[in-house]
């Protein structure tokens, strides 16, 4: 069997087609920052990634450009699988990988393009404290945020556990319900967040006992991994205008938030991973990864995820409202202020794990897609009425985190989003080296000393996940955003330097 | 190389695992221990309790996912951590074997990372040179 070619296999009944080993994968360059992957053998469209090329050239180092090329093969698949420059390799769906469905043509949902960490994403929020306002206070501020916001492996009861019915609540209402019946926030908070923090189909009654009791007591944590709370400053402002919109300027102090849904959310992609596993046979769909298996979205199978997905989707804008007002809190306290000289205001939350509903035209035709994004941004531009009014001048903003030791930037939405991208963008640097070889490198080091010279003060649970997230394991974050810059995608505004950093 | 193992492979975003036994049951008790390594400092933990596990599954693959999951819930749920598996035994859709370790004691044990999930991710349980091998993807 050669290096290209498919074997089809039975496997404990399923019906998957494997590769005998590496695939080499034709990429041919279409434009400046795209690059193509011709269709062939059962991919229904082709791939297309955003890369420049010395990015391209580290991309083909793993085994991501397989990945685009295994979503290529879903039924319903509308235009390109897609991967954004922060693309690596991830399971099933690459990490940074789009894919848009057609249900009424078939499409499918796959609970492998959402992720386990459903609704993982970030949230921006900007302060009135200035840069000389804070050196000097940033270790105790870190400490403060690190008791406060329980983070690490098992992390819970940053606030009480919730009951059965009111985890019920939650999953139907999102960030509202912590807003509304916890006093965690405002209104404008909800105003600012994606979705206004809830997804609609929420059904709680198709996500199982064990998914909610997971989630009763880890509401306001952070996890571990590549999760954090950060503390930076805006140090370049690469947009006045929409700066000013966003209330920035060079010096603005500013937290971001990334975490997502915990256990529940990941207990939810297990459970329905099961039942996809037995779709595939039900409607006879072949797929060159189990890890992709999925539903037509019409179907019974389809639908229930979809509802399920949407409770753990809320539980994580639920989660992270919590820990923003805790944030809050840890901030007044430390600086001994109150809300309005804080005058901590969300920017914007943006979900990086996710599948949803949108229209986008497609040849000239308005249509119903089933977007998925695993490890991308949604990013529509300046005038779309799907983004909140007091932004709609200048695009809805895109908050995508460097590493812990250089920077982060926001961007906003540009009109190339809609015509290449189904309104997507990048979500991160994306990592250059595995955990394991990061891990390595780090032996023997003062990783805390060492990000200490840097500038930034890092709290952790863990000294292995302060070496798995040292910044040389990931790409220059820059490289990716003026990727996405030079297509068209996405405009940058401002960039942040991180000073203080809470890890699991 | 022993008759059985496993070994932390490069994998850029998340966690994986080579494991290499001379038998099934063999192959499931080194995933245990694989994955206990990487959630905490292994070899602290002491056989003090007995938790006896049993999942289901309908092939070999999800077994093993399950099999896992299970482990890793009686840290995240029990606050309980696992040093080793034994009496593994395989029949039929059941895998049933008996889990030793203790309760968390945060004064002794050092843990490290939380994972999100055992991923189905190019999961095929294959019979080489004598031995049963597999590659396991860890969402973290």
């Amino acid at each position: 069997m050669g290096s290209r070619s498919f074997a089809n296999m039975v496997c404990g009944g399923l019906r998957w087609l494997s590769m005998s080993r590496r695939r080499s994968v034709r990429l041919h360059q279409i434009g400046e920052y795209c690059w193509e992957i011709p269709p062939s053998s059962g991919m229904r469209v082709p791939g297309r990634i955003f890369a420049s090329e010395r990015m391209i050239r580290d991309i083909k180092t793993d085994k991501s450009l397989e990945q685009v090329v295994n979503v290529a093969y879903l039924p319903g698949i509308v235009g390109a699988s897609l991967a954004m420059p922060d693309i690596h390799w991830g399971y099933g769906f690459p990490i940074g990988g789009v894919a848009a469905t057609d249900p009424a043509k078939g499409g499918v949902i796959s609970p492998g393009g959402v992720g386990y960490d459903i609704n993982c994403g970030v949230r921006v929020l900007r302060t009135e404290l200035r840069k000389e306002d804070i050196l000097g206070h940033v270790p105790r501020l870190m400490d403060a945020l690190f008791e406060a916001v329980p983070a690490g492996i098992g992390s819970s009861n940053a606030i009480k556990s919730l009951s059965v019915d009111e985890m019920y609540k939650l999953l139907s209402e999102g960030a509202e319900y912590v807003v509304r019946d916890c006093g965690m926030g405002s209104e404008e908070d909800l105003k600012h967040t994606e979705e206004n923090g809830c997804l609609v189909d929420a059904d709680p009654s198709h996500v199982s006992d064990r998914a909610i009791e997971r989630g009763r007591r880890q509401l306001g944590t952070l996890g571990s991994g590549n999760h954090f709370l950060e503390v930076g400053i805006a140090d370049r402002i690469f947009d006045s205008r929409s700066a000013a919109t966003l209330g920035v300027d060079k010096g603005t102090v500013c937290v971001l938030i990334h975490c997502g849904s915990r256990g529940l959310g990941y207990q939810v992609c297990d459970d329905y991973l099961s039942v996809m596993n037995r779709a595939v046979i039900k409607y006879g769909i072949e797929l060159p990864d189990r890890q992709l298996c999925c539903a037509p979205i019409e179907s019974n199978e389809g639908t229930a995820y979809l509802r399920a997905m949407a409770c753990a989707a809320n539980y994580a804008w639920a989660n992270r409202q919590a820990i923003t007002h805790l944030a809050r809190q840890c901030f007044m306290e430390t600086f001994s202020i109150g809300p309005k000289d804080l005058g901590m205001v969300l920017i914007y939350d943006v979900c990086h794990n996710v599948a949803k509903f949108e229209e986008h035209t497609v040849d000239g035709q308005l249509r119903t897609l089933c977007v998925h994004r695993k490890g991308a941004t949604r990013a529509f531009p300046a005038g779309d009425l799907r983004i909140p009014t007091s932004l709609r001048a200048v695009g809805q903003p895109v908050l995508v985190p460097g590493d812990m030791g250089r920077f982060s930037y926001v961007l906003t939405g540009a009109p190339g989003a809609l015509q290449h991208t189904f309104g997507s963008t990048c979500h991160g640097a994306g990592r250059v080296m595995s955990r394991a070889q990061a891990k390595r490198e780090s032996r023997g080091r003062d990783l805390f000393g060492e990000m200490a010279e840097r500038g930034v003060t890092v709290r952790a649970a863990s000294r292995r996940t302060v070496a798995e997230e040292m910044p040389y394991a990931y790409k220059n974050v820059a490289d990716v955003v003026n990727v996405m810059a030079g297509a068209g995608v996405s405009d940058k505004v401002f960039r942040l330097k991180p000073v203080g950093v809470i890890k699991g | 190389m022993t008759a059985s193992g496993y070994r932390e492979i490069d994998h850029t975003a998340d966690l994986g695992f080579d494991l290499w036994a001379d038998s099934m049951p063999s192959l499931f008790a080194e995933a245990v221990l694989a994955l206990s390594e990487f959630c905490y400092e292994r070899t602290s933990v002491l056989w003090v309790e007995e938790r006896i596990l049993e999942v289901r599954g309908t092939d070999p693959e999800e077994q093993l996912v399950r099999w896992l999951q299970e482990t890793y819930m009686q840290l995240e749920s029990g606050l309980w951590l696992t040093a080793a598996a034994t009496d593994v035994v395989l029949k039929g859709e059941v895998v049933k074997g008996t889990l030793h370790g203790e309760p968390i004691d945060p004064a002794r044990h050092t843990l490290h990372s939380e994972i999100k999930a055992i991923t189905y991710h190019g999961l095929k349980i294959v019979r080489e040179h004598g031995l049963w091998r597999t590659t396991v993807v860890v969402d973290v």
